[in-house]
C-alpha cells in the first residue's frame, strides 16, 4: 500500500 | 494524551460508511463527518474495535509499501488519532 498523509475533510451534515 | 500503549476505540455514537455518492469512507457521528482518504479509513477501520495504539502502528507498518520510514508511519498515524480524539470520536483509556 503507497504511504499517504492520514487526512480527512471535515463536513457539516446538517448544512 | 494518546502514546504507543493507549486503548481505544471508536465512540459508542461514530459509524464508519462509505458514501453512497463519492464511495469515500466517511466517519459519520451526530450532524457531522469526516471524509478520510485510504489511509485515514484504514486506520480508523482498525478503531472500530477496542485495540492498542501500538497494535495499530504495527498493522499500518505491515501494510505500508516498502520503504515507507516507520518514524513516519507512527507519527502520521498518531497525529490523526489525537485529531480523532480531540473531536470526541475515540474512546482513550491506559495512556
Amino acid at each position: 500500500m503507497k504511504w499517504e498523509t492520514p487526512s480527512f475533510v471535515e463536513i457539516n451534515m446538517s448544512a | 494524551m494518546i502514546d504507543r500503549n493507549s486503548r481505544l476505540r471508536l465512540a459508542r455514537q461514530v459509524r464508519l460508511k462509505a458514501d453512497p455518492r463519492s464511495g469515500k469512507q466517511m466517519l459519520l457521528y451526530p450532524e457531522r463527518g469526516l471524509e478520510l482518504n485510504e489511509i485515514a479509513a484504514r486506520v480508523a477501520a482498525l478503531c472500530a474495535e477496542e485495540t492498542t495504539v501500538g497494535e495499530i502502528l504495527d498493522r499500518m507498518a505491515a501494510a505500508a509499501a516498502a520503504g515507507t520510514p516507520r518514524e513516519r508511519i507512527d507519527s502520521e498515524v498518531l497525529e490523526f488519532l489525537c485529531a480523532l480524539e480531540d473531536r470526541g470520536l475515540l474512546v482513550v483509556s491506559g495512556s
